[in-house]
């Protein structure tokens, strides 16, 4: 396995322990994955921030990424859905050659070209596909597999009860690439209860946390309102922590809580739940930068460990 | 607005197929008005400046600058949810971002998102990771970010949505006195 982890904006801004837990959990003391290092990564850019004003200057910031990666022979990681979203679907319209063409007379202005990655020569001719853009969640489930995490697990989490946050840009939509289904997703679930954890079911599960396309900068309100209707349903399903695979439905669901005043409910990345599975030490997961204490999380942790 | 009769003799007829030309506007003259997407939206749900189905109505009927120069044309949350309920595959999403790739030209940007520009322009990321950042990283052994601006600036200086983000393309100044409220 050969990761390029891209880090996006999120992550380095608000949530380092993000990051480093994803790279503690795929480095060589856990699941072992080569990872490959890219520092002149720019922001994706979102796809509800750049595709929905201004189409070709997203399209060619994209491809200026994915050609970073694109003879790195690596498959390109995200732990963040706006990420995945808009590379993916950066590398969908790079296929039609029209688009590539003119992405390409764009990005000579930079010294770049896009290809995508080169698979095999057959005879004179070079094969190239497109660039791999991968989410965390599936490439954890995909490349390691339930068991495969299972195994890794040091300190099962037992009896803890985890609300997962797919959060809309991993599922949806359906046209693009689907990795999960969207209806009713596993791959998150799945990497919590191969934790020994247990994801626990509640109204409206694959809802919207509320800040997408600008509404936490437009109206914090609104984006609040929507959080808590999710929260509610949440909280009445008694939970120990929310797990999600997005820097921003974490920082959403985490700063939304404090806002609305309501009875805290941890907010952790699922690279992070799964650093503490595999026994990685609290002090390195970067939970000082979350608003809601995970603290009360860590000790059932602890709690549940004492076998 | 809602108190108000629509004048004929206002609407852009040619508005529907300008938006249907877009890429992720094609299927705008799908919609049969079920109303759907704004049953499923969660903006919808809290906030009634957010009507997918009367932008929709008003896209078709032909009122152009009212909906190009609107404000809440921003306010779609991307979730997806009315993409994927939609009998019509209208594909409502993708075609709120048709409208404001449209508005823009037009000259009307929400400020949050002409913000968005700015920040990429600045740092060549939505959020900045300067030193406070780097140092963060630093205490988990995580290697240095650099901010690559300068390559995001030549992309930007190419495709030239400085120029429209501040207002200084011609051609498109349909918002400009009207304001964007």
């Amino acid at each position: 396995m050969r990761y390029s982890l891209f880090v996006g904006c999120t992550i380095p801004n608000r949530f380092p322990g993000v990051e480093n837990s994803t790279r503690v959990i795929l480095g060589p003391d856990h699941l072992g994955a080569e990872l490959v290092e890219i520092n002149e990564f720019t922001c994706c850019p979102a796809l509800p921030t750049f595709y929905s004003t201004d189409r070709v200057t997203w399209l060619v910031t994209a491809a200026r990424n994915l050609v970073l990666v694109q003879d790195k022979n690596a498959d390109l990681v995200t732990m963040c859905n706006g990420c995945f979203s808009s590379l993916l679907k950066a590398t969908e319209e790079l296929e039609n050659v029209n688009k590539c063409n003119f992405v390409n007379a764009a990005l000579a202005s930079v010294g770049k070209q896009y290809r995508g990655r080169l698979v095999r020569r057959e005879g004179n001719r070079s094969i190239y596909e497109p660039v791999r853009v991968r989410h965390i969640i599936e490439a954890l489930y995909t490349d390691f597999g339930r068991e495969g995490i299972a195994d890794r697990v040091r300190h099962p989490l037992s009896g803890l009860r985890i609300a997962v946050h797919n959060g809309c840009h991993f599922l949806r939509p359906t046209t693009r690439t689907s990795v999960d289904d969207p209806a009713k997703p596993v791959m998150l679930d799945t990497m919590v209860e191969a934790a020994g954890a247990t994801s626990v079911d509640f109204p409206d599960k694959q809802a919207c946390c509320g800040a997408g396309g600008g509404i936490r900068l437009q109206v914090p309100k609104l984006a609040n309102a929507i959080t808590k209707d999710k929260y509610e349903c949440i909280h009445a399903a008694g939970t120990d922590a929310i797990v999600t695979g997005c820097p921003y439905c974490l920082y959403q669901f985490d700063h939304a809580q404090k806002d609305l005043k309501v009875h805290p409910i941890p907010v952790l990345h699922i690279s992070q739940l799964l650093a503490l599975a595999f026994g990685v030490d609290a002090e390195h997961l970067g939970f000082e930068w979350h608003f809601v204490a995970v603290r009360p999380f860590l000790k059932k942790v602890d709690a549940v460990g004492v076998v | 607005m809602a108190d108000d009769v629509i004048d004929a003799d206002e609407l852009d007829p040619g508005f529907k197929y300008e938006i249907s030309k877009q890429p992720g506007g094609e299927n705008l003259k799908l919609c049969f008005q079920c109303g759907t997407c704004s049953g499923t939206c969660p903006v919808r749900a809290i906030n009634d400046k957010y009507n997918p189905r009367r932008i929709i109505r008003m896209a078709l009927l032909g009122m152009r600058k009212e909906v190009l120069c609107s404000d809440f044309i921003w306010l779609c949350s991307t979730c997806y949810a009315c993409h994927e309920r939609c009998p019509q595959n209208v594909r409502i999403p993708e075609l709120m971002f048709a409208i404001r790739n449209i508005a823009l030209r037009e000259g009307n940007i929400h400020p949050v998102y002409k913000g968005y520009v700015d920040a990429l322009d600045g740092h060549g990321r939505l959020l900045e990771v300067g030193e406070f950042e780097n140092e963060k990283r630093v205490k988990y052994g995580l290697p240095p970010i650099a901010e690559e601006k300068e390559r995001v600036r030549k992309i930007f200086h190419h495709t030239r949505i400085k120029d429209r983000t501040d207002g200084k393309l011609k051609g498109g100044e349909a918002c400009a006195t009207e304001g964007s409220k």
